[in-house]
């Protein structure tokens, strides 16, 4: 009997601040050596009562909310949320509205990204290459910025349209942008991507088979890494995915590596998004005026919307019962399912030094399974 | 980046070639970022152009905005004396109050950096020059494309000129339930209009109501202070809508209009059960009122609910004085003046028409019959320019004229009239004049000339524009020098320029230049000039009364030196229905005071009751919320802790009153003197004082929490109504454990 099996099980409280996660977040471990017997996650330390805040406001002081339920990638929450008003109260959005909100969510895929693979690669150690995309993603933020006037919390698209068009030499910005991270993204590949030590780390490790994938409801990067080739844009285009071409890139393997090969190769399929978008939008009004916000009702009604995001499919379901805030709206967040379900799955049988790499693959964002 | 890709160990050493680079995010020393031209940083406000109507404050989801009073700052006409003050604690620079702003005063700028251990320095009060007065650029600022507000208003369909030259059918035709709800979602709710009424309407509740499509809390808010909203809903001056803060970058919401559509749309046999004022209990005590004027109807209805019995004397056959014998029925029918009278009349109140004090009835007998006297006679007596040829038989007083027709009598039309007035009268003179011309003659020849120019000519331009549509033609800024008469006719009226109607200490003092002079053609001319009291029926108390200048002398309770003697309506303050409404409403509370011999006025219905105590809690809440900023977060969380519960306070004493037994029974408890006084202590607790530290501020809450403790142990005590019983014991139990945290928190 070798000595690591000797060791007596033993239980681990990691969090929740560690380097697994973009946010508060921590795990009951019972660990037999490096091993992990089972995972139990804890979630609930970025618990703000976002769905039932929503109840207690004003439709329009809601937007200033939704984007906090997920920091790296806020704009599908503000996507999802009008689109839900829109789709009850059926107004109607201006055409460059939607081409710009199309913007918005991909230059916010795009951030989000560069977290996540940069964020899966420090676990391994190589924390040049997350300095290198957060850096990078920083030009985003500018971007955004310029747009909307924050840089994290864009509160920028209303029901009806957008808050305000693109300011002078928008355009010419963005796509400079977009040719410097298209032009980096062979450094990424050169130090990271292709780095034949981090290969090694994520190769193999957090497997979900095709099967497992579909029935613990994997959606968004992690479920193309395993096979599926799903993506709301294709299978349920809202905004202007439909005017758009882009490819869904899949791998087979379903493990770490597979899922950053997945997200890294979006990058290429969102720069061309935006490329189109910025060639193609059309001129026009960017916002279909709303009434008095501050007495406003909704008429009855309730609608189900959804948008892929960073993470996954990103759902609201929202009712209304004619009054002047939402009766109901509940946030069907992609990270519910990777962060606590498939994570605590994954976790049990892998080895301590996986873990944080395992959960960052899955790329789950805490304040979304708070919510 | 195959599917069997092995990687390689060599090229991620390429990374190397950034060796040299400057780093992108760090700077040394420190130098701050300059940010994007929209950034969203700390806010400015341009105090001179803000209003202070508290809209910011409204839409913003953090509670992060609170209006401040601004000393030395006197509120004004569609100005508030509060100006936003911003919690940076909890502001998340959403920007939504920069797009919501009425007047476009609040900016942010691109200023983000403020660091400092006294977190008092957080709560911040914005102004031009920015938080650290360092002229940042502007950052995001309110746009005309996002604006949230509503600023077009739903246009009134109107019947056209041609529809209503020939008739004196109402001109306008309401608004429908959608387009009322439409006109009514535009408000804000700010309340300035409710500062500038002289009436004090709660216009943003009733306005509440109608976008609720609840019409009868509408009618019940119309009532608490206007009992005779069909006519307000027509002819008021809505001096409420120049007030109206949509009305700073747009249109106002047409507030007359919306009152006048809720009341046309609840029958008038809805009226008792709407307004759930009962007369509380009759108190065998009499006032008379003389003139049945809005000022006297108003006192009349009051007074009544108060439970005085109530008799009015008018003169005329009909009661309503000027808004029946005064304003044409283009703009005022019948029928909805009957309306609200009608009501009045059937709470109780009597009224005697064709009965003339001092010649049917001695005003002495008033004084030997009834335990007070109201007068409100109004003017109803035509002045005259007195230029030469006044006397010719062909020269009438506009107020003659419109009693006339009102009274259906037969008035002398010719084919060229001259009228003399640019005020409202002279509109209604006028284009009632040129309705009847039309029917004569088939068209209209009315020239109407004012001493003031068209700019400050006295009449609404609505009025002016209508009579212009109507075929009145005007020569404003032109004086009267005399009345040409020729063979015993009228030829016209003899008028020079009006250079100046005011000296510089704005007393009336016209000057004219001589050598301009025009003659206006016309065999008819009406003057309209103004108007006076007649006030001849006091008979040889005219000497007993004490004069302040040509009006008596009254106190603010609008009594005169005669104690029982009260007056109100246009001879003590004019000129329109909303001032003599509410002069009539606070002469009824006088009456009461000087009747009842009350020391102070604390109620005289149970909503006063109620508004007091909800007033109070309101006080408590607003000098607390106005220090929360500045002090710890376990202070700041009883605050706001405070904050909550005086919400719920409010909702569940409105829910409660709308149920009629309850009224009822606190209505009967609270009108005994022994249990009024327990209200009275209650409540007679100075406001709080300006406080900057902690402790005194605690202190100060520590007061009023025990003072607030003792009103709700009172009201507990004198109600046996179930419901009452428990709201007051809950309450009372909730400002118990907030004494215990205040006073946990003082012994620290």
């Amino acid at each position: 009997m070798s000595k690591i099996d000797e060791v007596r099980d033993y239980e681990l409280f990691i969090g929740p601040n560690h380097p697994g996660i973009s946010g508060n977040f921590s795990f009951k471990m019972k660990l037999q050596g490096d091993k992990i017997l089972s995972a139990k996650t804890d979630a609930g330390y970025l618990h703000r009562g976002f769905e039932k805040l929503m109840e207690e406001r004003l439709f329009i002081q809601n937007i200033a909310i939704v984007c906090r339920i997920c920091v790296p990638d806020p704009d599908p929450n503000e996507n999802n949320y009008a689109r839900a008003i829109e789709e009850i109260a059926g107004i109607e959005v201006p055409e460059r509205a939607k081409w710009i909100r199309t913007l918005v969510l991909e230059l916010s895929r795009l951030a989000s990204y560069l977290f996540g693979i940069g964020g899966h690669v420090a676990t391994t150690g190589l924390y040049a290459f997350s300095n290198w995309t957060i850096a990078d993603r920083d030009r985003i933020m500018e971007l955004f910025e310029e747009l909307t006037g924050g840089r994290v919390y864009h509160i920028y698209q209303l029901p009806g349209g957008v808050r305000r068009d693109f300011p002078d030499g928008f355009e010419r910005r963005v796509l400079e942008v977009m040719d410097y991270i298209e032009s980096r993204l062979g450094d990424y590949d050169d130090l990271a991507i292709n780095n034949a030590l981090f290969i090694k780390r994520a190769t193999g490790i957090g497997v979900i088979t095709k099967e497992q994938a579909i029935k613990w409801g994997v959606t968004g990067p992690n479920l193309r890494a395993c096979g599926v080739a799903a993506d709301v844009r294709k299978d349920d285009p809202y905004e202007v995915y439909d005017k758009v071409d882009f490819e869904i890139p899949t791998r087979t393997e379903g493990d770490a590596y597979a899922r950053t090969i997945v997200r890294r190769k979006e990058i290429e399929q969102s720069i061309s998004i935006v490329r189109q978008i910025i060639d193609k939008i059309p001129a026009g009004p960017v916002w279909n005026k709303i009434p008095n916000p501050l007495k406003w009702k909704v008429p009855a009604g309730d609608a189900y919307v959804r948008t892929e995001s960073s993470k996954g499919e990103y759902a609201y379901y929202m009712v209304s019962d004619g009054g002047r805030n939402p009766y109901r709206v509940h946030v069907r967040g992609a990270s519910t399912t990777h962060g606590v379900h498939v994570l605590e799955n994954l976790l049990a049988g892998s080895r301590i030094e996986d873990a944080s790499q395992i959960m960052f693959s899955l790329d789950a964002c805490p304040p979304e399974v708070d919510r | 980046m195959s599917e069997n890709n092995k990687g390689s160990i060599l090229k991620p050493f390429r990374a190397l070639k950034f060796i040299g680079e400057k780093p992108v995010t760090i700077r040394t020393p420190f130098e701050n970022r300059p940010t994007a031209p929209r950034y969203r940083g700390f806010h400015v406000n341009d105090q001179e152009k803000c209003i202070g109507c508290g809209t910011c404050a409204e839409i913003c989801d953090n509670d992060a905005i609170r209006m401040i009073e601004i000393p030395g700052l006197e509120p004004e006409v569609g100005s508030s004396n509060l100006r936003p003050a911003i919690d940076y604690g909890r502001c998340c620079w959403c920007a939504l109050c920069v797009d919501v702003c009425t007047t476009n005063s609040l900016n942010m700028t691109q200023e983000y950096t403020h660091v400092s251990e006294d977190l008092n320095t957080f709560f911040m009060f914005p102004d031009t020059e920015g938080i650290h007065k360092t002229d940042f650029p502007l950052g995001y600022q309110a746009s005309d494309d996002s604006n949230f507000l509503d600023l077009e208003r739903v246009e009134m369909e109107e019947l056209s000129p041609e529809e209503r030259g020939d008739s004196f059918i109402e001109i306008v035709k309401g608004y429908s339930k959608e387009q009322a709800i439409a006109e009514a979602s535009r408000c804000v709710a700010c309340g300035l209009c409710t500062d500038t009424c002289p009436a004090h309407m709660n216009i943003p509740e009733y306005i509440e109501a109608i976008w609720d499509d609840n019409l009868s809390e509408a009618g019940r808010q119309i009532y608490k202070t206007n009992p005779l909203p069909e006519v307000c809903g027509r002819v008021c001056t809505h001096k409420c809508e120049t007030a109206c803060s949509i009305g700073q970058r747009g249109e106002p919401i047409a507030i007359r209009w919306l009152k006048r559509y809720a009341m046309d749309a609840i029958p008038a046999e809805q009226y008792g059960d709407v307004n759930n004022f009962r007369v509380v209990k009759p108190l065998g005590k009499s006032v008379a009122i003389v003139g049945s004027g809005p000022a006297g109807l108003s006192a009349a209805y009051y007074l009544r609910l108060m439970g005085y019995d109530i008799t009015i004397f008018e003169k005329y056959p009909e009661p309503g004085g000027m808004m029946r014998y005064g304003i044409p029925e283009y703009r005022l029918p019948y029928d909805a003046l009957d309306k609200d009278i009608n009501y009045i009349e059937e709470v109780g109140v009597e009224i005697k028409c064709n009965t003339t004090i001092g010649k049917d009835i001695p005003f002495e007998d008033l004084h030997r019959n009834f335990d007070s006297v109201l007068i409100a006679t109004g003017f109803h007596v035509g002045r005259s320019t007195r230029v030469p040829g006044t006397d010719h038989k062909d020269v009438f007083q506009s107020i003659d004229l419109l009693s006339k027709i009102t009274r259906g009598e037969e008035i002398q039309v010719d084919e060229k009239i001259v009228v003399i007035g640019g005020g409202n009268v002279a509109m209604d003179i006028a284009r009632s004049l040129a309705r009847k011309q039309k029917v004569k003659y088939g068209k209209v020849n009315i020239i109407v000339t004012s001493l003031e120019t068209r700019d400050i000519m006295p009449a609404d331009d609505e009025e002016i524009e209508e009579a212009t549509e109507e075929g009145c033609v005007f020569y404003p800024g032109r004086g009267p020098v005399e009345i040409v008469i020729e063979d015993g006719k009228i030829k016209g009226l003899k008028t020079n320029r009006c250079l100046s109607v005011f000296d510089e200490q704005h007393r009336f003092s016209p000057k004219f230049d001589e050598n301009d002079i025009k003659l206006l053609e016309g065999t008819m001319i009406v003057e309209s000039i103004g108007q006076g009291p007649d006030m001849s029926y006091l008979d040889t108390y005219t000497d007993k009364i004490e004069m302040d200048g040509r009006r008596f002398k009254v106190n603010e309770f609008y009594q005169t030196s005669i104690e029982w003697l009260f007056a109100a309506g246009d001879i003590i303050k004019g000129p329109d229905v909303i001032n003599g409404i509410a002069v009539g409403h606070k002469a009824a509370l006088g009456i009461d005071k000087m009747l009842e011999n009350k020391k102070d006025l604390f109620y005289n219905t149970i909503f006063d009751v109620l508004d007091k105590s909800l007033k109070f809690e309101e006080g408590c809440r607003k000098s607390s919320s106005k220090f929360a900023g500045k002090f710890s977060p376990v202070v700041n969380n009883m605050i706001t802790d405070l904050t909550v519960k005086s919400k719920d306070l409010e909702e569940r004493i409105k829910k409660l009153i709308q149920n009629e037994n309850v009224l009822i029974h606190l209505d009967k408890k609270l009108k005994r003197p022994q249990e009024a006084g327990y209200f009275e202590r209650c409540i007679a607790e100075e406001a709080l004082a300006d406080t900057t530290s902690e402790k005194d501020f605690l202190k100060n809450m520590e007061r009023k929490t025990r003072v607030a403790f003792g009103l709700y142990h009172d009201l507990e005590k004198l109600t046996k109504n179930k419901e009452l019983e428990f709201l007051f014991g809950y309450l009372k139990a909730q400002k118990k454990k907030q004494l215990e945290k205040v006073e946990k928190l003082l012994q620290k």
